[in-house]
C-alpha cells in the first residue's frame, strides 16, 4: 500500500509535469488548497475547479514549474515536507524562487487539504494547535 | 467561493493602478495583464512580514516584470520605424467604466507612440515616477543604477514626450469637431479644408504591420495629401474614443481597416496614429462596431 509520503510525492510529481489531471485524481473532490498563510493574498481554493484554475494559472504564467520536497515526514497524522520551489515568468523571464513549507492531510488514500507556511517551525506549531 | 471571490480582496484594490502602470510601460492590454497576473501570483509565495508597504511591493514588482519584457522584446522584434501601441477603442459617446480608470489622467496614443520609442529604462523611470509618483530612489534599483541616474532617465524622456506635444485639448466636443472637419474635407477633396485644421507641424503615423512598411509623414501639405489618398479608398469611418480622446474606426467592405487617434491642441491637429495591421486588428475589442 502507498504510503502517505509517496502519494504527496506523487501530487508533486504531477504537478511538475504539469499533469493537472494526475495531481487531482490524487485529491478529494472537496480538497482545500492553503496557501502560504502569511501571504498578503492568503485565501482558500476549495475544490477540484478552484484548484485546477490556481495551478493551471502558474503554469501558464511561469515556465519550468518545478517544486522539489525535501525532508518529508509523517507527524501527527499528516505529511510535512519543505519544499523548494522555482520557475521563470514566461513573459517577463524572470526568475522566482521559493522556500515554504507543506503540511498535508491525507485520508484513505487521497489528501482532503494542505496548508503552507513560510518555515517549518511554523508548521509545526500551527499542527500543535490542530 | 464564486468568480467575485476568485482574486483576494487586497490585491483587487490595487488591481486596477497595476494594470494602469503596465499599460503604460508596456502598450499592450493583454501583455498588461500578464505582468499583474505574475506580480499576484508572485505575491501569494511572498511572506507577508517582509512586504511593509504593499501598493510599493506590487508597484515594484509589476514594473520589475515591465521592464524584463521590454528588454525581451527589444530582442526579439525588430524595430519599424513605427510600432503603433494597443489602443483602447470605446464609443463615441462614453468611454466604458473599466477603460476610464485605466486612462485616468489621460494617456493618449500619441503619448503611448513616443513612449515606445525610448529604451526600456527611460520607459520605466518615466512611467513611474511622472505618472505615478515614485520616488528616484525607490526607481534606482528596479533599473540597476544611482538615483540620480534615475532621475536623468525620467529628464531624458519627459524631454522627448514634451518634444512631441502629446496633450490633447481637454474638451471632446471641441477635439470631435475639427476630426469631423477633417473628415469633411478629405472626403470633398477639399485640400485647403484640410490644411485649415491640420497644424503646420502635424504628425501622422501609420503602423500597417509586419507585411507592409510603416510610415511617419510630417507637415500639413503632406499630411493632407495624405488624407486625400485615403479617402480615396471607400473606407466606411465610425467616430469612437481612441484612448479616451476623438478618433475613428474605419471599415472597408465590412471588414476592420485601421483605427486612428487624433491629438488636437488649439483647434488643430498636431498628431494622427493609425493602426492598420490587420493581424493585430483582428485582435481588437473592436465591439463598437456591432452597434
Amino acid at each position: 500500500m502507498q504510503s502517505d509520503v509517496e502519494l504527496v510525492r506523487g501530487i508533486i510529481e504531477a504537478l511538475n509535469r504539469g499533469d493537472v489531471d494526475g495531481m487531482l485524481a490524487r485529491m478529494d473532490p472537496e480538497f482545500e488548497w492553503r496557501p502560504l498563510e502569511s501571504s498578503p493574498v492568503a485565501r482558500v481554493y476549495h475544490g477540484h475547479a478552484h484548484v485546477r484554475r490556481y495551478v493551471e494559472d502558474w503554469l501558464s504564467t511561469f515556465d519550468g514549474v518545478r517544486l522539489n520536497l525535501e525532508n518529508p515526514a509523517e507527524i501527527a497524522g499528516c505529511v510535512v515536507a519543505d519544499v523548494h520551489g522555482h520557475g521563470r515568468g514566461r513573459a517577463s523571464g524572470l526568475e522566482i524562487e521559493t522556500r515554504f513549507c507543506q503540511v498535508w492531510t491525507l485520508r484513505s488514500g487521497t489528501a482532503v487539504r494542505m496548508d503552507e507556511y513560510a518555515t517549518r517551525e511554523q508548521a509545526l506549531t500551527a499542527l500543535e494547535s490542530r | 467561493m464564486d468568480e467575485s471571490d476568485w482574486l483576494a480582496e487586497r490585491f483587487e484594490e490595487h488591481r486596477t493602478r497595476l494594470r494602469a502602470v503596465a499599460y503604460r510601460m508596456l502598450g499592450s492590454l493583454s501583455d498588461a495583464d500578464d505582468a499583474v497576473q505574475e506580480a499576484w501570483l508572485r505575491l501569494s509565495r511572498t511572506d507577508a512580514s517582509r512586504v511593509e508597504n504593499l501598493a510599493g511591493w506590487l508597484t515594484t514588482v509589476v514594473a520589475r516584470v515591465s521592464l524584463n519584457m521590454l528588454r525581451s522584446r527589444d530582442v526579439r522584434r525588430e524595430q519599424p520605424l513605427v510600432h503603433m501601441p494597443e489602443p483602447i477603442v470605446d464609443r463615441a459617446d462614453g468611454t466604458d467604466p473599466e477603460h476610464e480608470a485605466l486612462l485616468a489622467d489621460s494617456v493618449g496614443l500619441a503619448l503611448l507612440v513616443v513612449l515606445e520609442t525610448l529604451s526600456p529604462a527611460e520607459r520605466l523611470a518615466f512611467v513611474l515616477h511622472d505618472m505615478f509618483g515614485m520616488p528616484f530612489d525607490e526607481i534606482a534599483p528596479i533599473v540597476d543604477r544611482s538615483p540620480e541616474a534615475a532621475r536623468q532617465l525620467a529628464s531624458r524622456a519627459r524631454r522627448r514626450v514634451r518634444a512631441e506635444r502629446t496633450d490633447p485639448d481637454p474638451d471632446l466636443e471641441a477635439q470631435r469637431e475639427v476630426v469631423n472637419a477633417f473628415l469633411a474635407a478629405a472626403r470633398d477633396g477639399d485640400f485647403e479644408g484640410l490644411l485649415a485644421v491640420l497644424d503646420p507641424d502635424v504628425v501622422l503615423r501609420a503602423d500597417l504591420g509586419p507585411a507592409a512598411e510603416s510610415r511617419e509623414v510630417r507637415g500639413a501639405e503632406a499630411v493632407a495629401t495624405q488624407a486625400q489618398f485615403y479617402s480615396r479608398l471607400g473606407l466606411l469611418m465610425k467616430p469612437a474614443l481612441i484612448n479616451g480622446a476623438a478618433g475613428l474606426v474605419s471599415t472597408k467592405d465590412g471588414e476592420p481597416f485601421s483605427v486612428g487617434g487624433f491629438t488636437v491642441r488649439d483647434g488643430r491637429i498636431v498628431a494622427m496614429d493609425i493602426l492598420a495591421d490587420p493581424e493585430r486588428l483582428r485582435r481588437l475589442d473592436l465591439t463598437i462596431l456591432e452597434d
